[in-house]
């Protein structure tokens, strides 16, 4: 996916004037918020298995090389073929070389955010094969030609009034008619996918864990489409990224109480299924081949950096439902494929803090987040580190840096501060009674400080400061 | 549990009071009563009379599927299905109503106890937790997304 | 060790005054001094500058490490802090021990900073445990009061119960509850100018929830927040006034609101 994030500014500012996107995102942060509340709260040790969560993943990132070779082993074993890609580019050559044969033309694909990394649809497009998502939601935005605006959500963004209007522009011609209410429409898609899985060649899902003791790949979804794009075509492809691997079946059912509380607030998804290699000699159905792609795409180089924490991330989504500067603004914004806090720590670390400078600052650093990932990732934190490093790198603001290196000098030296402060005080004052005959005790408008005046009053200071107050007190007394 | 994830559900002293069941729901569901079943010892045993049943393996002209449950969590109201000669995966996701028959000595309290019972893993593990849903239209849930849009579970009581 | 054990009477509280009260609110500072002195503490202002936050945020972590040396250094004759800014003491609580290495005389004493300073509603109410007098303020009409529940002492410090109690106690009445107390109002330090429109949008839903409750005074535990909210609520010509929620547990009746004069 096109890195569009040094846009971020503008295309916030575009945001918060699209009133569909703030009725979509008003409906989806209450729902994903309260949902999940409930079905914490329900659990008496939910802290327990993050805290558990948090130390088996640093543990196996500790040891990932160990855990992805024991996965690879397993999956051999289980008769499935293991590729190891270090880039996007690498995968989709792989993936467009198992692919090349004559009698592959349509490959049916569930929910990937992976795969959205370097586009892997494009990639197989220009192979000359038909790829169809289908999961609704990417569905939904693959006809719109859109990205996805949220990872467990991806069409979050879109009004049913949108759906109705692409759906009879894109299955008008198949002959099926104009839907409005929600069902007809979840019908119409079931419909139409229905015919694309029991044709499709191949499918492609993702995997949410790797489970290194058994090499099975645990699949989530709560529609069923990852299943039928698994299990219909004779080849199944999963694209999964290195940092998914757990060790063994037991850390899998704690990961499963936190996922599906902490994403959609169920107690769990739908369908949990775990694939381990091809149709056995003897089963009736599944596919002949079984492949797993483990992308890299940048995680080791977050390896033992002081972003590694970034790595447990399970991809729920509950930072961005919990964010109030997403769910004003919307996932686009961020300009990749992760939006939201999670988003704005991972994106300058794969496209380069460059191409993301102002995603780090796109953050009050309230803290909500922090307090619902479910594997505990200081995502503030890591937050505060990128600013750092910017500073560090000079890439922040001149004007910036060089206000706070002013402010810094006069705040070291208590009498200095002293004088600077008073001495504001009183100018701003002074400044306030000439401006303000009518409006007493605020500011309309102070040159420089637009940003904050433009749409908020700006108190006049007190004529004197605390500590000035204070020193005259201790005097008379 | 089963039923607080939108499943249905109920109890048979027996297996061979399932095809009851079954008729019965289907019926209330107006649905006609003629199922794919898998091909499961303790299905293939049972006489299904009043039902026209095939044992084979799903494909989507199939509007009804009689399952066999590997074993249940208590914890989640989860069903748990094996993919085997004895069972299609097919039959979970393609027909539109889904009857699972799971025996009552086979429920788990939770996951951690289920994957003892597993051993050696088959190709494919199903956990199933109620009907498929989708909530991508405006994050409000509909059901029957892809998979099934209802899934009946019949609880079988007898230990035999 | 310092700060651990309530402190005697007559004993020496050292006020955070932080900046932000010392230009903008010195009421806030002037309630905290009379809070304190009235439990029969003798209050102490030494002079002193800006914690650091702002350069903390903005990722300048060598001059935050310079500022906090100067803190712990001006602050380091007393055995008690007590501040009325939730972020001010969670930076020095739990952001400045990040600061120093761990093992290092520097990281002994920061700890030491950090443990015995206190916001002043946890002071009050956790460690000090008064209950203070029933007292009302306004005793004209009913007056409805909404809180916001500022971030920093929400997640970093915990506060939520205790200005309640204490409000409670003192004027007897209940809060009216905002749905979204405990969602960022959109200041963020530096946010709210690097990004004005996302910021003020964050305030508007804010004010949402207090016009919902038809609140008549908004209080909060962090000028910062309550400038920003204040200084909206003022621009869209809303009733509602704004206060620290020490003003309002005073001996004499809070005057003009934050950003109004008399
Ligand atoms: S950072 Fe945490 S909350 Fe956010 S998506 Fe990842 S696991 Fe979920």
């Amino acid at each position: 996916m096109q890195v569009q994030s040094k846009n971020f500014r503008k295309t916030a500012k575009k945001a918060l004037l699209d009133a569909d996107l703030r009725v979509a995102m008003g409906r989806a942060e209450g729902g994903f918020v309260d949902t999940r509340k409930l079905v914490v709260e329900e659990l008496d040790n939910f802290q327990e298995y993050r805290e558990f969560a948090r130390d088996t993943k640093n543990h196996v990132l500790a040891h990932l090389d160990y855990y992805l070779t024991k996965f690879e082993s397993n999956v051999q074993a289980s008769g499935g073929q293991v590729h190891w890609a270090s880039n996007g580019e690498e995968v989709n050559r792989i993936v467009v070389d198992i692919c090349k044969r004559p009698e592959i033309k349509k490959i049916t694909k569930g929910k990937s955010m992976v795969s959205e990394e370097f586009a892997l649809n494009a990639g197989l497009e220009a192979a000359d094969f038909q790829v169809i998502e289908t999961d609704l939601g990417e569905y939904i935005i693959q006809l719109a030609n859109e990205t996805p605006s949220h990872i467990i959500a991806p069409a979050v963004h879109k009004t049913k009034q949108a759906v109705t209007d692409l759906f009879d522009e894109y299955h008008r011609e198949a002959g099926y008619p104009r839907v409005v209410e929600r069902l007809d429409i979840v019908n119409q898609a079931r419909q139409v996918l229905r015919d694309h899985f029991c044709t499709a060649d191949v499918g492609i899902t993702g995997g949410n864990f790797l489970i290194a003791d058994t090499g099975s790949i645990a699949l989530i979804t709560n529609e069923g489409n990852g299943d039928l794009t698994a299990n219909l075509p004779k080849i199944h492809i999963v694209v999964t990224s290195i940092e998914k691997v757990i060790p063994d079946m037991q850390a899998l059912g704690g990961f499963l109480r936190l996922l599906g509380r902490s994403a959609t607030g169920q107690i769990m998804s739908v369908y949990t299924t775990l694939f381990n290699g091809p149709k056995r000699i003897d089963d009736l159905d599944g596919p002949e081949e079984f492949h797993v792609v483990l992308v890299d795409n940048g995680r080791s180089e977050i390896l033992g950096t002081q972003f590694q924490d970034i790595l447990r991330c399970i991809k729920c989504g509950a930072c961005m439902n919990h964010c109030p500067v997403y769910t004003n603004i919307g996932g686009h914004a961020y300009g990749w494929v992760y939006p939201g806090p999670m988003g704005s720590v991972l994106t300058p670390l794969m496209v380069g803090q460059k191409n993301a400078p102002d995603l780090p600052y796109a953050c009050t650093l309230n803290g909500r987040c922090k307090t619902v990932c479910p594997v505990m990732i200081p995502l503030p934190d890591l937050l505060r580190k990128h600013r750092n490093n910017l500073v560090e790198m000079g890439e922040s603001k001149r004007f910036q840096r060089w206000g706070m290196w002013v402010w810094a000098q006069v705040a070291r030296n208590p009498r200095l501060y002293f004088l600077m402060t008073s001495l504001y005080v009183r100018k701003l004052n002074v400044l306030a009674r000439l401006l303000l005959v009518f409006r007493r005790g605020s500011f309309k408008h102070i040159p420089m400080l637009g940003a904050w005046t433009s749409t908020r009053d700006f108190p006049v200071p007190s004529t004197a400061t605390f500590q000035g107050q204070w020193k005259k007190r201790k005097r008379s007394e | 549990m089963h039923t607080r994830v939108q499943g249905t559900f109920e109890g048979v002293d027996s297996l061979q009071d399932v095809p009851l069941a079954a008729h019965r729901y289907l019926v209330g569901q107006s649905v006609s009563p003629e199922v794919v079943i898998s091909p499961s010892p303790e299905l293939t045993s049972i006489n299904w009379k009043g039902l026209k049943v095939e044992f084979r393996v799903a494909n989507r002209k199939d509007r009804s599927s009689v399952t066999m449950a590997f074993a249940g969590i208590a914890e989640t109201g989860t069903l748990v299905m094996v993919s085997s000669k004895q069972s299609p995966i097919n039959h979970h996701f393609l027909p539109e109503f889904n009857i699972a028959v799971l025996k009552q000595s086979k429920l788990v309290d939770c996951m951690e106890n289920l994957w003892p019972l597993i051993g050696e893993h088959p190709r494919t593990i199903n956990l199933i937790t109620g009907p498929s849903k989708t909530a991508d239209i405006e994050q409000t849930i509909v059901y029957g997304a892809h998979g099934p849009r209802a899934l009946h579970v019949i609880l079988v009581r007898s230990t035999c | 060790m310092n700060g651990e054990s309530k402190p005697k009477k007559n004993e020496q509280i050292a006020l955070l005054v932080t900046c932000l009260s010392d230009l903008f609110r010195p009421q806030i500072a002037h309630a905290t001094v009379e809070l304190i002195e009235k439990l029969g503490y003798r209050v102490d202002v030494p002079a002193q500058t800006c914690c650091g936050q702002p350069a903390y945020n903005a990722g300048e972590e060598d001059k935050t490490r310079m500022l906090a040396e100067n803190m712990i250094r001006i602050f380091e004759p007393y055995r008690y802090v007590v501040g009325s800014s939730g972020s001010c003491v969670a930076t020095i609580k739990e952001h400045y021990p990040r600061l120093f290495r761990e093992g290092t005389s520097e990281y002994e004493q920061c700890m030491k900073f950090a443990q015995k300073t206190y916001e002043l509603s946890t002071f009050l109410v956790d460690f000090i445990q008064v209950n203070l007098e029933k007292k009302p303020l306004f005793d004209k009409q009913p007056v409805r009061i909404t809180y916001h529940d500022s971030c920093s002492g929400l997640r970093e410090l915990g506060i939520r119960s205790q200005p309640r109690k204490l409000l409670r106690d003192r004027l007897g009445i209940d809060i009216s509850e905002i749905s979204n107390s405990e969602v960022c109002c959109g200041f963020g330090g530096l946010f709210c100018v690097k990004y004005p429109e996302i910021s003020t949008r964050m305030v508007d839903n804010k004010i949402e929830g207090i016009e919902h409750v038809e609140a008549d005074v908004l209080l909060g535990g962090d000028l910062g927040c309550l400038m920003n909210i204040a200084g909206r609520l003022r621009r869209v010509g809303s009733k509602t006034r704004v206060y620290h929620y020490a003003e309002l547990l005073t001996e004499t009746v809070p005057g003009p609101a934050i950003g109004y004069q008399e």
